[in-house]
């Protein structure tokens, strides 16, 4: 009985379950995004959205690779700036915009609604407070 | 009987503290707590506009009211003696040092006794914390300096 326990609560301090980091860029055409946000080592996933004037890119850094976070950022920013010079791109590691553009890509909002969508996405991102 | 003969003989006689079970009780408990706190900072990111960053402010409010609620009922005691310092230590301690000495010092009156007390514990928590805040954000901005980690 005692055993039981013990391997029940190994199981739940040691174990952890998660999603397979997604990979997904929308609108989904963009096969040369796609290909640069592969190549980079430093995340495990990412989740992008694009609409005439500005790219914005959310990305999954790991745990231990958090302490240069800002620096992941910038890099995969300057590189997609290089790509697409005529827009502008936002790359950010945050829960809650990768989750703001899972909603987006579920609804598949088309222009005038996603450039909306956009905004308001990165008038959250700016909050301090 | 000089005074370390004494202390060896008070020593024998003492029960010796369980100091694995104890450190085992508070790890689960402190963690329990934590596991809550980070349900929270989800909850705060997927129904209210909180990023990442800010979810971070309410959760501690939330956590600090829950614990003073629990204070209040009674039911934060019997965790504490339970788990020691592993309810001690994460935020919900705060809002327990808090109220257990508004409470305490409730017959002394509102203003001289809840109010002049209520912060008797919890001032040496705010002093610390602001004191290793410093000192953390110190070494945080050399290590950024130097190139070790970015902000």
């Amino acid at each position: 009985m005692k055993n039981k326990w013990i391997v029940i609560l190994l199981f739940l301090t040691l174990g952890a379950c998660s999603d397979a980091s997604e990979r997904s860029v929308y609108p989904s055409q963009d096969v040369e995004l796609e290909k640069v946000l592969d190549e980079q080592d430093s995340i495990i996933g990412y989740k992008s959205l694009m609409d005439d004037n500005t790219l914005l890119v959310s990305i999954e850094i790991p745990t231990m690779k958090r302490f240069s976070k800002v620096k992941i950022e910038e890099n995969i920013k300057k590189e997609l700036e290089n790509q697409y010079p005529n827009k502008e791109v936002i790359v950010i590691d945050d829960l809650k915009v990768r989750w703001e553009i899972e909603k987006i890509i579920e609804k598949e909002q088309e222009s005038k609604e996603l450039t909306k969508s956009i905004e308001k996405i990165l008038a959250l991102s700016k909050e301090e407070t | 009987m000089d005074q370390k003969q004494f202390e060896d003989i008070v020593d024998k006689q003492n029960p010796k503290t369980p100091m694995f079970t104890n450190m085992l009780k508070a790890f689960l408990v402190g963690g329990i707590i934590c596991t809550i706190g980070q349900l929270l900072v989800f909850f705060y990111i997927r129904f209210f506009s909180f990023t990442e960053r800010t979810a971070a402010n309410p959760t501690a409010a939330t956590l600090v009211f829950i614990a003073m609620l629990l204070t209040g009922f009674g039911y934060y005691k019997k965790i504490s003696q339970f788990a020691g310092a592993g309810s001690a230590v994460p935020i919900t301690g705060f809002g327990n040092s808090v109220v257990s000495a508004a409470i305490e010092h409730k017959t002394e009156g509102y203003v001289l006794g809840v109010g002049g007390n209520m912060f008797k514990l919890a001032g040496s928590v705010i002093v610390f914390g602001v004191l290793s805040a410093f000192f953390v954000a110190l070494i945080k901005t050399i290590l950024v300096k130097i190139g070790v980690v970015s902000w």
